[in-house]
């Protein structure tokens, strides 16, 4: 069932339209720029929030908006995936904007902030909203692009050369996109993503097309051969351009992987050639997943660790798609509602850190929960749910996700071994998630009275040190920057407990392409 | 100092003593034999397990999901009270008393049930629709009744004791916080009905007690409360796995007989793999032998209730789930199933030697400790050992395995008992005297009599003297084994017993021996003896103390001396819910009559229950000779331990679990820093190589630097053992970042020489060189591996520079294709395209910059309509074109900037 509606509309170009507009403001009066950035993306939100009667009774919304007389129009068409993506994405974008109202206030080039930023939601709405390969893929090319402003923020060295890596890698995935892209329009004459399967069964460039849209998205995704600009690039951003880089610019990327599988390829179409398509895939997921936490492990930055947990993170969801069950598809994309606020709000609580202390390295982030208590409860309770301890969020993925590599066997995709192994990788993930974010965690809270015995500060008065009458300053942010991480912290809790807002939506999603 | 005739009288008596075991056990099976065959009638019997009290028929159902939640929300307030220490004191001793009085009435339901509409229920069972994939359901039966009433028990007095001891600590919040979340969890794995719903509290289990370990946050507390969650969190993650095979085969997760179901879904080693992982899951808890590491680890350096209550009551929580696993899940529903019996039988086995492993080994350890709580921790170990062992009994008899059982139950109270009135003696021997080695300790009981006697009565209870708790349980446990071997027969081709087992009952007595050893060296050394003059003004502990170790104390004299009364009012109706035939040896012997019935017990442990004979009984005799037999066997091992000085033997590391443990956990962690490292820096070069070099083919040379800076890498790695960290360290060096010091002395084990070579290096200051060298051996390579890498980075170079102008010299003399090409050597263009973009204040630039984005778009979307409308291009043809225009516009944007970017 389908319904046209003008909701959609508002959320992808309303952006675009304030693009022109924060300049101006921020000429009328200084600083108020990030406020109304802050606002637009609250008008995006509801205008998403809005959709949510109609998806919920399983109506897809779909709104042409330009006939480009290509034989494909620019279309936005939503659906469950694309509902949840954007759900949120612009929750996430919402909190982040917030936030940036206080981190960035000191920061220069502001306006240039702004713009890239509400250009990027414009990009990442449009990815989650169009309902064809054609709109899909100008849209993601604005992602790529817009979004590279806000890695290059700082203007460093690092920072550029950052940048640099990303965008050769955004516009070799790009290129490389647009070459399936063309090839699907040209051998089956659609783009719908509407389909189940778009018609290329049996083709003999199948595999070429797959990996090409594998390569192009899987770029944003950040999967194993292709990620190698995402741990410079994710750190160097300010953190609540990390938030989103991290929590959900690299979604887009996994949106995609999940369309290609299920809408443009279709099951039926990819089934028979499993082992060097999706299987090929599934492998890279999992060495996606390994990788990422094996390098983490030896992080002693903490946004750069937080990027490599992203990188394994994001294998989750590739290997929930790849493993062709419902159960792994369900968990799959209930992981990229659930990593989202995890990371999202990790990020942020980093952020936080090296906005009031200025400390990046974890071994000196040692007892920051003495000075700074509630953003160290909000990283804790987002790290717990990272290892994936009931009942945050993480649980609920992990849950879906075991059961589903469990399930290959029974919907014929693959065999028992190859569940065992899945299984066995998300849970050594598991405790591999545990060795690197532990020692953040206890450090935070329990780390601070140890003895110090460095040679650089050879004498700390002890005297100074066990006087327990000294208060300890408290140095966390103010409710700006606050409110976003509690927001983000509780909802890892309350989406553990109460999952049924994403699991709802997505099992119907999973409905479509595994009828009972 | 000893004369041959000594030794020889050592020797001697050892062998009349080892002997007399021997023959004390032989009697009690020849005994059990003839009893054997005189009651042993196979009558297969379905008992009719009565139904449950559900939330429509009672409020009761609903009480135990009531009582989880009040632990939490008087967390709640007591965070809420914020600053208020006495209104504290007083919410937790009103929660912690208000749940051990509601658990008390869930006595009559559970236990005696309650009879609604002329119908009797049993037990409650409450269904909550939490998480939409799974109801989290809550049932209770007198087994988990028994072991949530002694854990509210030993709560309740372990917060009593906390108030007087949390004056010498800080945090007084943050440990009751924990520990009151910490108990909700360990109420919910008792009351649990789904395996589900048993592992969401376990987990909670394993990472809410973390804060009571290393409450103290010293270097060793830390360590300790490290392994412990660790070890919670490997066996958490074997568990979950085993849940997960359990619910995709079986589509079930309710703990009840299904073995029937498992062994067709999960034939041959299958099964096998999942009781392996359920046992691991929860031996994790328990403190099995190999998982056992993080008791002794973590007790020592945690505040004094800790110990008492982890050993009283959450470890308990572990043997919980091995035998709700081992006796309910694997027993087949169907008695008359043989091949489903004999897989438990196999299963049970493995168990009962576990047990045997654990107990013997952790006695032994605990033989030769001196801190006493390390000692305890041992005993802990140990006496889990035991129930264990029990539990394997249980499963290995099948249908005749209710001694076994009854056994564990018993004896999990029981050591709850003796085991957190120890620790509560122990610490309040250690707060006041600030010693923890008990060798420094003696003659206290002058000073703290009421301790003295509690501690006591506590060895005395695990020793297993008669008239204590202890020597209930181990009586029990005692038939068990025998009965274990005298079943053996029925297993075997040849029809004769398994000596394993009866090697396992010896180790049993010699365990039993070993506790009474150790347990008696700890109290004399602590409280008798000559008094140490420094502890000549101590006081004795406060009544808030004092109070809790009465109760426990209290306790086990009445279970000592009334041994019957727990058998008949708690554990017999739990034997009711297990596939045990009533009609069997063991059922006879403990209570000769239909279990359906009023429950009397009839074993005769310390007197004849009904006739009320003490000595002239047999069975009695055969118990108090065995326990006589494993006293004077452990008399002479503390006489011949003194006198050899076999109390301070060290064991060596390779002997130590921990050893090993450490060498894989670091292997496996330097596999991921240093293997993996450099794997993903290698995809990282040939990745941006690939990519990048489509762009300009010069860039490849980047290639063969890549290569050789990897080796570079290597090599350090080898030499190093944290190359993740030194290289950190080396490139913050470069950077000249001092703060970089700090971390490189914290984390490689001779900080001094290698920060020296740190800080030589990055100010080229080969003065340095010869430092390192005298200070490590080997340093030369080390120094020459970092060398090198500075070298290929110009970056490095830049940095040194400025701190030396020599240093320019050097790099110009270097190679020329040894040097490194910088971004801006190979594509110009770009790093001004990146400037200009990077400039973007201007509207100027912004312009350009928006300009370019609709250039590129429009580029893409031409080739788009050129496809679609002339169908036959050739894509490779568009992305080449694609790609030579895009360059042409960067280099037209670069040319047009160059003008203004070189001033």
């Amino acid at each position: 069932m389908e319904t046209i509606s003008y909701l959609p509309v508002i959320a992808v170009f309303f952006p675009l339209l304030a693009v022109f507009i924060v300049p101006v403001v921020e000429k009328m009066r200084k600083g108020t720029g990030n406020i109304f950035t802050a606002l637009t993306c609250v008008v995006v939100f509801f205008a998403v929030l809005f959709m949510y009667p109609q998806i919920s009774a399983g109506v897809k919304i779909i709104c042409p908006v330009w006939q480009t007389g290509l034989g494909a129009d620019f279309s936005l068409r939503v659906d469950e995936l694309g509902f949840l993506a954007g759900l949120i994405g612009i929750i996430l974008w919402t909190l982040s904007s917030i936030y940036a109202i206080e981190y960035m206030r000191k920061e220069h080039a502001q306006t240039r902030y702004n713009i890239f930023s509400l250009l990027s939601l414009f990009g990442l709405m449009g990815t989650f909203f169009t309902g064809n390969l054609l709109s899909l893929y100008i849209c993601f090319e604005v992602l790529s692009i817009a979004s590279y402003v806000l890695v290059i923020h700082e203007e460093s060295p690092e920072a550029m050369s950052a940048g640099l890596l990303y965008l050769f890698m955004g516009i070799a995935g790009g290129l490389i996109l647009l070459f399936s892209i063309i090839a699907t329009y040209v051998i089956t004459g659609t783009g719908e993503l509407s389909l189940i399967g778009i018609g290329l069964k049996g083709e003999p460039l199948l595999p070429f097309i797959f990996w090409g849209f594998i390569l192009g998205f899987g770029v944003k995704a950040g999967i194993f051969p292709v990620h190698i600009w995402l741990p410079s690039a994710h750190p160097i951003a300010p953190s609540p351009a990390s938030a989103l880089l991290s929590g959900v610019m690299i979604k887009a990327g996994a949106y995609g992987i999940i369309r290609t599988i299920y809408s443009i390829g279709g099951l039926e179409a990819l089934l028979p050639g499993r082992v060097i398509m999706v299987g090929g895939l599934l492998i890279l997921a999992l060495i996606s997943i390994f990788l990422g936490s094996a390098v983490a492990i030896a992080q002693m930055e903490i946004k750069r660790m937080l990027a490599y947990s992203s990188i394994s993170q994001i294998g989750y969801v590739v290997l929930g798609a790849a493993l062709m069950s419902p159960l792994g598809l369900t968990g799959g994309v209930v992981h990229i509602f659930n990593h989202a606020i995890i990371k999202g709000g990790l990020f942020l609580c980093a952020g936080a850190f090296i906005h009031q202390t200025g400390l990046r390295m974890i071994e000196d982030l040692k007892g920051i929960g003495k000075r700074m208590p509630i953003t160290a409860l909000c990283f804790t309770l987002g790290a717990l749910s990272m290892i994936g301890f009931p009942p945050f969020n993480g649980f609920v993925s992990k849950w879906y996700l075991a059961l589903g590599a469990l399930e290959v066997s029974k919907t014929g995709s693959y065999g028992p071994l190859v569940g065992m192994i899945c299984l066995g990788m998300l849970l050594l993930s598991s405790f591999m998630n545990l060795i690197y974010y532990g020692p953040v965690v206890y450090g935070a809270w329990f780390g601070e009275e140890e003895e110090k015995t460095s040679v650089a500060t050879p004498e700390v008065s002890t005297a100074e040190y066990h006087n327990p009458g000294e208060k300890v300053k408290k140095d966390d942010p103010n409710l700006v920057m606050l409110i976003p991480m509690i927001l983000l912290a509780l909802g890892t809790v309350i989406l553990g407990i109460f999952p049924h807002l994403p699991l709802e939506l997505v099992r119907a999603f999973s409905h479509t392409f595994f009828p009972r | 100092m000893f004369t041959k005739k000594k030794i020889l009288l050592y020797v001697l008596s050892l062998t009349i003593l080892f002997s007399a075991t021997l023959l004390g056990s032989e009697k009690e099976i020849q005994h059990a034999e003839e009893t054997l065959t005189q009651t042993h009638e196979v009558i297969t019997l379905k008992k009719e397990v009565p139904s449950l009290l559900t939330e429509e028929i009672s409020p009761y159902a609903k009480l135990p999901f009531w009582i989880i939640l009040i632990p939490l929300v008087s967390a709640g307030f007591i965070l809420l009270v914020g600053k208020n220490e006495k209104l504290q004191k007083v919410i937790l001793f009103l929660s912690t008393l208000f749940i051990l009085l509601l658990l008390l009435s869930l006595f009559k339901p559970v236990v005696q049930g309650i009879i609604v509409n002329e119908h009797q229920y049993k037990g409650t069972f409450y269904s909550l629709p939490f998480f939409p994939f799974f109801n989290l359901t809550f049932k209770v039966d007198p087994a988990g009744l028994l072991i949530a009433l002694i854990s509210g028990l030993i709560w309740f007095v372990g917060t009593l004791f906390s108030f007087s001891s949390f004056k010498q600590e800080k945090h007084f919040l943050r440990y009751q916080f924990f520990s009151l979340t910490t108990y909700a969890a360990n109420l919910g794995v008792l009351f649990a009905g789904d395996l589900f719903t048993l592992y969401i509290f376990f987990e909670g289990m394993v990472f809410l007690p973390y804060a009571l370990f290393a409450h103290r946050a010293t270097k060793r507390a830390l360590r300790g409360a490290n392994i412990a969650l660790y070890i919670g969190i490997i066996s958490g993650l074997c568990l979950l796995a085993g849940i997960f095979l359990l619910y995709t085969f079986t589509g079930n997760l309710e703990i009840k007989p299904m073995a029937e179901k498992i062994n067709t879904v999960m034939p041959g080693i299958f099964k096998y793999i999942l009781a392996g992982l359920m046992i691991i899951g929860f031996g994790g808890k328990a403190g099995i032998f190999l998982e056992h590491l993080w008791l002794p680890a973590a007790y020592p350096e945690s505040p004094e209730p800790t110990a008492a209550l982890s050993s009283g009551a959450m470890i308990k929580a572990g043997a919980y789930g091995i035998f709700r696993t081992v006796n309910m899940l694997f027993v087949p529903e169907n008695v008359a199933l043989i091949n489903e019996w004999l897989t438990l039988s196999n299963i049970g086995y493995i168990v009962i030697w576990i047990g045997v492993i654990t107990m013997f080994l952790a006695v032994l350890s605990a033989l030769i400790s001196s801190n006493s709580k390390r000692m305890l921790a041992y005993h802990s170990i140990s006496q889990m050992g035991f129930i264990v062992m029990g539990i394997g009994c249980a499963a290995y008899l099948g249908t005749e395995g209710a001694m076994g059982l009854a056994g564990a139950l018993y004896h999990m109270v029981n050591h709850s008992l003796f085991k957190a009135c120890l620790f509560l003696t122990v610490g309040a021997v250690y707060l006041k005297t600030d010693e923890l080695d008990m060798y420094k300790l003696g003659g206290l009981w002058r000073n703290m009599p009421l301790v003295a006697i509690g501690m006591f009565i506590a060895v005395c209870g695990i020793s297993g003297i008669p008239g204590f708790n202890g020597f209930a349980s181990k009586c029990l446990l005692h038939h068990a084994i025998v009965e274990a071997y005298q079943h053996s027969l029925h297993f075997s081709k040849t029809y004769t017993p398994d000596f394993g087992l009866r090697i396992a009952e010896i180790i049993f007595i010699i365990t039993c021996a070993g506790t009474f050893a150790s347990n008696t060296k700890l109290f004399i050394l602590t409280f008798l003896r000559k008094r140490p003059e420094k502890y000549n003004q101590v006081k004795s502990a406060p009544w808030s103390m004092q109070i809790p170790i009465l109760i426990l104390i209290a306790i086990i004299v009445f279970i000592g001396l009334f041994p019957n009364w727990l058998l008949e009012k708690i554990i017999g109706p739990a034997l009711a819910y297990f596939n045990f035939n009533p009609s069997s040896h063991s059922y006879h012997l403990l209570y000769n009559i239909h279990p359906e019935e009023a429950i009397r017990s009839t074993i005769e442990i310390l007197y004849h229950p009904i006739e009320k004979t003490f000595i002239t009984n047999p069975q009695v005799m055969h118990n108090l000779l065995a326990v006589s037999s494993a006293i004077l066997i452990g008399g002479i091992m503390y006489i011949l331990g003194f006198r050899f000085g076999w109390f301070h033997l060290t064991v060596s590391q390779y002997l130590q679990v921990e050893y090993y443990y450490l060498k894989i956990f670091n292997g496996f962690k330097n596999f991921c820093q240093r293997n993996f490292v450099i794997f993903a820096k290698f995809v990282d070069k040939i990745i941006s190589t690939i990519v990048i070099g489509i762009w300009n083919p010069k860039i490849i040379t980047w290639g063969y630097l890549a290569k050789k800076e990897l080796e570079y890498e290597t090599t350090a790695g080898e030499l190093i053992p944290t190359p993740g960290v030194v290289f950190k360290a080396c490139q913050g060096l470069g950077k000249l970042d001092l703060d970089y010091e700090t971390i490189v002395s914290k984390t490689t084990p001779t900080p001094g020489a290698v920060f020296k070579i740190c800080r030589g290096l990055s100010k080229l200051d080969f003065g340095y060189e010869a430092t390192a060298h005298n200070a490590i051996s080997g340093a030369g390579k080390e120094f020459a591996a970092w060398r090198a890498l500075s070298k290929l980075d110009k970056k490095y170079e830049h940095a040194a520079e400025k701190v030396l102008p020599a240093a320019k010299e050097e790099w110009e003399i270097l190679p020329e294709k040894e040097r490194r090409i910088t971004g801006e050597e190979i594509a110009p263009w770009f790093v001004h395209l990146c400037r200009n973009l990077s400039n973007l204040q201007h509207t100027g630039d912004l312009s350009r910059y928006v300009i370019s984005i609709v250039f590129i778009l429009t580029i893409s979307l031409a080739v788009l309509v050129g496809t679609l409308y002339i169908r036959s291009f050739e894509t490779i043809i568009i992305i080449l074109s694609i790609i030579i225009l895009f360059t042409i516009f960067s280099l037209f944007l670069t040319k047009s900037r160059k003008g203004t970017t070189k001033n």
